[in-house]
């Protein structure tokens, strides 16, 4: 028999504001526990809460780069349960009117594109956390109140390859425009699995069970094998009796198992939050919103592969992360050529800091230094080598680069009396070299062209070096 | 003026515990706009005074308000309530004391700590229509000039065919509040402030003992009543009921009011319970409608205004 896996996903990612959704606090990330917090996202009765105007334009955003419809009247209810990072004991969200209806995200993936539809996507206050040490347990509310999207989709999906191109793509839309960084590893994006599985080719859906807990591509990818697999030797040999649950994902152990204890007998008694007045959302807003995006992640790869002749590998790398993409865009404002730009993006750049979980999106470098650094290249002042090592000093201690240059005498040299010399030295120093290159084994030029360059430590102009110690080889 | 506020209004520093055992020992963190006017106008404040648990009025007890208690005992020129439940309203007139509602919104709640988000309000019990407008004027933004509307005599009830729905209204007054403050209050838990019960081996009776022991009857009741209403069975036949005709209810007496400027109604009628005796009061609660409750004449009169 064969069968056919169906998912729907619900995407969780914080979004880029500075503050909460409905109090003043800071939304950064990190920090003491409870340094960010003030009574109102601490549940102190009183306070009432305070629609933040950036996080609906970020929620508009979002809806603007996923197709979605914008509604006219957004408002917003509570959600209630018990759980001690809920200081309030609800939950603020939008069941009634979410902030975007009926949009959808093209994927592409190995067996070619596919169109993903997305039911809604709706505001909502993210929980604070728990820390669990010996027999305590401690509350951080620090992200208590921090907004968030949930971004829900239809159940279009057929097998993991669709789920992580599908996360790729949002996380590459939602951080290029600026809605979210989408980061997993600090939580600020997460995933529930919805997955049921049926007979192929039947039109009926098979018993639907939700995964939580995901929080790598890699993790729910093996949720996803996982989950299937269970429910094909369900339907297969009966050894167990599906049941519609939310299950929690273990990835250390590579197991699912059910929550239903805990949240099957959740009922969330929702009701319109009396609190907060609804927020009508005008098409004049809208288009404010839509003129402060930037040029799409998509627009911009056509672009600079098309009109500027990167390769679509590098394209894709630049335009995977809006800090490369903005970096890109600074350092070619100054005019310098951007193929060029590219090549130091993406071999230099991207190899300063190569530790784990960073992702390109961290990358944190002062543009304007690293614009003087190219142009420094650029008017041969300094070569490519020394530049490199500079490039690491900017990046790991912020130095200024034209100072750096000049008082550690580090232009380059091209003064071609002075390579000549240097030149008719070297050979003079290496006899044995000069033989065997005269004796047909040209590779030797090049260790000749070490001492060379070693001898102006490493400040000469390659290329130079190279014309006049060929030229000199050719008249011996 | 000397003023006292009920414990539902928060004074920063000053426990300020709605009348619960839950924030026994809550020192508010800051206090209520309401109360920062008041004491920016040169008023003196007197003290907070105990009131029932949240501004929740018991059902079938009759007790007198410690409000009207310490107007009665002159320890104040004015009281900050919030009458949700129309008890004070109920019980003014009768000790020759006046209350008086601002318009729903017209008064800031900032600092009220909430029982019905949609209903909450800070009014004014005092000893007479000058006393109460003026302090409604200083706490709210728009100057309040409610006694030009009040007849010299009492005014007949014309058409009593008019007055509808006073049957059902206390109870989808009662649907909604208790809706509202089984959310409201459930930011009580024993977790992060105010009172937690001993003894408990897990978190989830750690919950149940905290608030079992930390609220009173007439709170528990509003809770399990409002979860019942919200509960997904329940919410289309009974919350979702009640907000229709609360809308209903609005859009009449506004069409009403728009016709004849204001009702001069009863705060206290016959009933089986608190609620049916204070239907009219539970009327501009729904509706957010300014009232006054007064001595007029030999009557005890509640006009309603449209705000
Ligand atoms: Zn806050």
């Amino acid at each position: 028999m064969k069968y056919e896996v169906v998912m729907g996903l619900e995407v969780h990612t914080e979004l880029a504001t500075k503050s909460k959704l409905f109090c003043s606090c800071s939304a950064e990330f990190g920090g003491q526990a409870n340094e960010n917090v003030c009574p109102a996202c601490a549940g102190m009765p009183g306070m009432l809460p305070n629609a933040n105007k950036r996080a609906i334009e970020l929620g508009i955003a979002a809806g603007i780069i996923t197709n979605s419809r914008i509604t006219p009247t957004i408002s917003f209810d509570k959600k209630n349960y018990f759980y001690p990072d809920l200081p309030t004991g609800y939950q603020i969200t939008q069941l009634f009117a979410p902030i975007c209806k009926d949009g959808y995200v093209d994927i592409e993936t190995a067996d070619g594109g596919r169109r993903i539809g997305l039911t809604q996507i709706h505001l909502e206050q993210d929980a604070g956390k728990l820390v669990h040490s010996y027999d305590l347990s401690l509350v951080d509310y620090n992200r208590a109140g921090v907004p968030l999207i949930e971004i829900v989709s239809k159940p279009d999906f057929r097998s993991a390859e669709e789920v992580v191109a599908y996360l790729e793509k949002l996380r590459q839309i939602l951080s290029f425009a600026g809605v979210s960084d989408c980061r997993m590893q600090e939580g600020s994006m997460r995933c529930d699995v919805n997955l049921s599985v049926r007979e192929a080719g039947s039109d009926v859906l098979g018993v639907r069970t939700e995964m939580k807990n995901m929080n790598s591509l890699k993790a729910i990818v093996r949720a996803i094998e996982y989950e299937s697999q269970r429910h094909i030797d369900a339907l297969e040999t009966g050894s167990e009796i599906l049941i519609q649950e939310t299950r929690r994902w273990d990835d250390n152990k590579g197991v699912s198992y059910s929550m239903r204890d805990k949240e099957e007998a959740a009922d969330y008694r929702y009701f319109p939050d009396p609190d907060i007045l609804p927020i009508d959302i005008s098409d004049e807003w809208i288009a404010a919103v839509k003129s402060t995006l930037p040029e799409s992640a998509g627009d911009k790869f056509a672009r600079i592969t098309g009109q500027l002749g990167i390769s679509e590998y590098d394209a894709g790398i630049i335009t995977a992360s809006r800090k490369l993409s903005d970096i890109f865009d600074k350092l070619t404002q100054k005019g310098l050529p951007p193929k060029d730009v590219v090549s130091w993006i993406v071999t230099e750049l991207l190899s300063m800091d190569t530790q784990e979980n960073k992702s390109n999106d961290d990358i944190d470098i002062d543009c304007d230094k690293f614009a003087d650094l190219l142009l420094l290249v650029e008017r041969k002042e300094i070569n490519r080598n020394t530049a490199k090592k500079i490039l690491s000093l900017i990046y790991n201690q912020n130095i200024d680069p034209i100072d750096y240059v000049a008082q550690n005498n580090l232009g380059m040299v091209s003064d071609t009396g002075l390579l000549e010399g240097i030149v008719s030295e070297v050979l003079a120093e290496n006899p044995s070299s000069v033989e065997q290159f005269l004796a047909g084994n040209e590779k030797v030029s090049g260790f000749l062209m070490g001492k060379a360059m070693a001898k102006t430590a490493g400040k000469a102009d390659p290329a130079a070096v190279r014309m006049i110690l060929m030229e000199a080889l050719g008249r011996l | 003026m000397r003023f006292m506020a009920c414990s539902n209004i928060m004074v920063k520093d000053e426990i300020s515990s709605a009348g619960s055992k839950m924030l026994y020992n809550f020192k508010a963190p800051f206090g209520a706009d309401v109360y920062d006017r008041c004491i920016g106008k040169g008023m003196e404040f007197a003290g907070l005074i105990e009131t029932d648990e949240f501004g929740i009025d018991s059902l079938f007890e009759q007790n007198t308000d410690a409000a009207i208690t310490a107007m009665l005992e002159n320890r104040c020129d004015f009281v900050l309530c919030n009458d949700l439940f129309g008890k004070l309203q109920r019980q003014a007139p009768g000790h020759g004391l006046v209350y008086i509602n601002p318009a729903y919104g017209a008064v800031s709640r900032q600092g009220l700590i909430p029982a019905v988000s949609s209903m909450d309000r800070i009014g004014v019990l005092c000893r007479n229509i000058d006393d109460g407008c003026r302090v409604i004027s200083a706490i709210s933004d728009g100057v309040s000039d409610f006694a030009k509307e009040i007849p010299d005599k009492a005014t007949e009830y014309k058409d009593i065919s008019q007055l509808k729905y006073t049957d059902i209204i206390p109870y989808v007054f009662y649907i909604l509040a208790s809706a509202e403050i089984s959310g409201n209050t459930a930011r009580y838990d024993g977790v992060k402030f105010g009172f937690r019960a001993e003894n408990a081996q897990n978190l989830n009776e750690m919950y149940l003992k905290s608030r079992t022991e930390g609220f009173d009857r007439d709170t528990q009741l509003a809770i399990i009543t409002g979860c019942m209403v919200l509960s997904k069975d329940n919410y289309n036949k009974l919350y979702h009921k009640a907000m229709q005709i609360r809308r209903l209810i609005a859009e009449h007496y506004t069409r009403l009011l728009d016709e004849c400027g204001f009702l001069a109604l009863s705060p206290s009628v016959t009933g089986k319970n608190n609620l049916e005796r204070s239907v009219f009061c539970l009327l501009s609660s729904l509706c957010g409608f300014p009232s006054i409750s007064m001595k007029h004449g030999d009557s005890e009169r509640l006009f309603v205004y449209k705000g």
